[in-house]
């Protein structure tokens, strides 16, 4: 105030010296600049004061409210590093256990069941998006992700953000119930060397290399790892699900511009049961899968737009099919300010796909060679009113695809601040899924003992399945130690692609009966939930982090079609509860210790027990170079179940490991 | 002359309203306090810039990101980094041991200066045994201005 009055003083003194029209004006120019210019007075720069005037500001000691969590009209989750770090995980899917909302279900040793929302249940685990520095690795050969082959060095993640819920407005069609973003550092926070190395029981093994350094004006980091898994658990123990991934790459970034990319090869040990047309009709074969592929990107990002583009190679080599995809994707997004209190972003994107299959028997793609480009447009505005109590996002994606021509998913969120620590945000929208290529052109064959062959087909009509999503979200910060975080949804689904039972035709094959199944838009129905998240500090040195989510599905099948246990399958496939609680002490002497209890209850059908878990993770830092931890997951029982148990699954093992990580 | 009254009164309370003393963010200030400790901190080395490592703390990272990160120092640039290796300075938790590092977490947990807030004021606290075993020359300048705790 004293200031305030002081240079207002200052001023009156001056204009004593100016003619009276020339006062006016300048007191007109002055009331302007203050009405407009007000974010530059309130941000002093404070470097520009010594320490003794720092010392007299009062700050705001206010807890912290991370963004994007806060002030985002949406179900929002952030890993960060840290919280990598001390669970103790060793990939991707374990990581994504600590979510609330996301069901991970390892259904062998290679292969995971990961949705969000709803919808487990191996193939229809597909309305899920998962970008790794904004390359989609969303498979659209079945429409998942194939979570072997998406590996990244744990330690260089910057954070990952979960979007529970609709993404379609911004990430296009098949953001469906969620995207998984994950954003890796920058180069230049990953300078000098890392080394990591560990193992464990079940033979597994891994190790990283990564050297982060400068040359020229650039800040780049070359990495490689090498991680192997050993089998799951079978009551016959002859399953064969062992597998190991290689990979290598890079990043630079100079300014505004990041190019990287990654190599990586993986092997899988599988089981397939191979189709013949001649007799005997099947064999057992236990071979080898294997995925190789390569990416690169470039990402040139300014104040206000960004402009990223990238060339994504993957090969596949699986015993029952063979595929070779390449895609080229372009993107422009520009953030256009209207008025402090309005913004409209919009973008453009062009995406590119080319794919080769070689079929077998076993599964086939019909037109096996297939291009197909993606035109998509979005434009969102943010209003927030002057007060900045209420904030307003309306906006759609707009996009062409070869599969169903065109799509629009709008979405309308409103977010309300009720004050400093409250605050209530609401949202509705629509989002699609694209059929996959399996849906629209797959033949999977098999041959059923005493009865015939018998045949999924894809179905060329299918449309887009559709979601129209409401959401409702309340986060409280209870007192500067306690937050919470509150997500309710209802999320109606209508043209659920499904294999259409009452459909079949019967024929003849090679002598043998053959009855074929061809997948339709035939189920639709409703998906009802919440989630609970809540962060307690209870002392500096004592956190817990705890949530609690609930999903109940109830999808039926479209009057006239038979259901034939479609319907009822997905319906138990995610578990309706699970919990989870992790306490994350911090010891003197550089020790850490989490201990991490989780839960998921059993399904509906009974076939897959409740599974209460254990984990935890032991860290200590020996010297500025080294640090050592030992982990230890599953512990509650030696094998559990997480998937209804079918051909090829196997039981999760509890496992332990002890990891060395150096820094130089 | 009613319009210009009318007018200076708005201004008047434009002025109140919109410079008030509203307090600032402890960030802020913390990211400022930093920017003043690497002038008055020697190191050892010759490199062209002085590494700010913050990687526990976004929003810290993000007000140093906004407001410190690429001015210079002593001829050197200050860069703002999210890694806990390779430090000037380190604010964190996780504190290294002995090693030319300034760092900045809680005195219990073996760091350097601790942030403390008194009276809604920002002051630090500095761990002068700490400060003897390390390869790291402090102006008296910034220890005056420090509470002092092990001497």
């Amino acid at each position: 105030m004293e200031e305030d009055l002081l240079i207002y003083n200052t001023l009156s003194r001056l204009m004593k010296f100016l003619p009276l029209q020339t006062r006016a004006e300048v007191f007109y120019l002055l009331f302007f600049m203050l009405l407009y210019g007000q974010a530059a007075f309130a941000q002093p720069d404070l470097t520009q004061m010594s320490m003794e005037q720092l010392m007299d500001i009062q700050v705001t000691s206010a807890a912290k409210k991370p963004e994007p969590i806060w002030n985002t009209a949406a179900a929002i989750t952030v890993i960060t590093q840290e919280d990598i770090r001390r669970s103790g995980a060793t990939n991707l899917p374990e990581v994504l256990r600590m979510v609330p909302g996301i069901r991970v279900q390892q259904v062998s040793a290679n292969s995971w069941d990961i949705s969000i929302r709803g919808f487990n249940g191996s193939v229809y685990a597909n309305k899920l998006l998962v970008l790794i520095d904004g390359r989609s690795v969303y498979a659209p050969l079945h429409g998942g992700v194939f979570w072997t082959l998406q590996d990244v060095v744990l330690e260089d993640i910057e954070r990952i953000e979960i979007i529970r819920g609709p993404g379609g407005t911004l990430w296009g069609a098949n953001a469906v119930n969620g995207v998984i973003n994950i954003i890796t550092k920058k180069a230049k926070d990953t300078q000098g060397a890392l080394v990591t190395a560990g193992g464990g029981s079940d033979e597994r093994g891994f190790s990283t290399l990564r050297y982060g350094g400068k040359a020229h004006d650039w800040d780049y980091r070359i990495y490689s790892k090498y991680d192997t898994y050993g089998k799951g658990f079978s009551t016959t123990g002859s399953n064969t699900d062992n597998w190991e991934i290689a990979q290598a790459g890079f990043r630079a970034d100079k300014d505004k511009l990041t190019l990287q990319g990654d190599y990586y090869n993986t092997v899988v040990d599988a089981t397939s049961t191979m189709t013949s047309f001649t007799a005997p009709f099947t064999r057992t074969s236990n071979d080898t899968d294997k995925g190789e592929g390569w990416n690169l990107l470039a990402n040139y990002t300014d104040d206000d737009w960004y402009f990223k583009t990238y060339w994504d190679v993957t090969d596949l080599r699986l015993d029952i099919l063979n595929e070779t995809r390449n895609q080229v994707d372009m993107e422009y997004n520009h953030l256009v300010t209207i008025s402090a209190q309005q913004n409209i972003n919009w973008g453009l994107t062009y995406h590119l796909n080319l794919e080769k299959e070689s079929n077998t028997n076993t599964f086939a793609i019909l037109k096996p060679s297939q291009t197909d480009q993606l035109f998509s447009t979005y434009v969102q505005d943010e209003y927030t009113t002057l007060d900045d109590k209420w904030k307003f996002t309306l906006g759609s994606k707009f996009e062409h695809n070869i599969y169903t021509g065109f799509e629009f998913q709008p979405n309308a969120r409103a977010l309300y601040h009720i004050n400093d620590t409250n605050e209530v945000w609401a949202a509705a929208s629509r989002a699609v899924r694209t059929p996959s290529r399996l849906e629209s052109n797959g033949v999977v064959t098999a041959y059923a003992n005493g009865f015939g062959f018998v045949q999924l087909l894809g179905n060329d009509d299918l449309q887009s399945e559709k979601l129209r999503a409401l959401e409702l979200g309340y986060r409280n910060q209870w007192t500067q130690k306690i937050t919470s975080d509150l997500a309710l949804f209802s999320d109606y689904y209508d043209d659920l692609s499904i294999i259409n039972y009452g459909a079949a035709t019967l024929s003849t094959l090679d002598g043998q009966l053959l009855e074929s199944f061809p997948y339709d838009n035939g189920a639709h129905g409703e998906v009802h939930g919440a989630e609970i998240s809540t962060d307690v500090q209870i002392r500096d040195w004592w956190k817990i982090t705890a949530y609690y989510s609930y999903i109940k599905m109830d999808l039926k099948m479209n009057s006239g079609l038979v259901d034939e246990g479609v319907t009822t399958g997905l319906n138990e496939a995610t578990p309706m509860n699970a919990a989870y609680l992790r306490s994350s002490f911090n010891l003197p002497r550089g020790i850490e210790f989490d201990a991490t209890f989780r839960y998921t209850s059993r399904s509906d059908n009974g076939l897959v027990p409740a599974a209460p878990e254990l984990d935890f993770n032991l860290s200590k830092v020996i010297n500025k170079n080294w640090r050592v931890s030992l982990a230890g997951s599953n512990l509650v029982d030696a094998h559990h179940k997480e998937t209804i148990p079918l051909l090829g699954t196997t039981q999760v093992r509890h496992y332990w490991y002890v990891k060395m990580t150096a820094t130089f | 002359m009613k319009k210009l009254i009318f007018i200076l009164i708005l201004v008047v309370i434009s002025f109140s309203t919109g410079n008030a003393q509203e307090p600032v963010s402890e960030d802020a200030v913390k990211a400022a306090f930093i920017y003043h400790f690497i002038g008055f901190t020697h190191w050892q080395d010759n490199q062209p810039h002085y590494d700010v490592c913050i990687p526990d703390d976004t929003e810290l990272r993000n007000t140093a990101w906004q407001t410190i990160e690429g001015r210079s120092v002593n001829g050197r640039t200050i860069n703002v980094v999210n890694r806990y290796d390779h430090c000037h300075i380190l604010v964190s938790e996780n504190v290294p041991p002995q090693e030319p590092v300034f760092t900045i977490g809680s005195l219990a947990n073996g760091a350097l200066l601790e942030f403390r807030i008194v009276d809604n004021k920002l002051r630090f606290a500095v761990n002068m045994e700490k400060l003897r075993n390390l390869k790291l020359k402090i102006s008296s300048q910034l220890l005056k201005l420090a509470i002092l705790e092990n001497i």
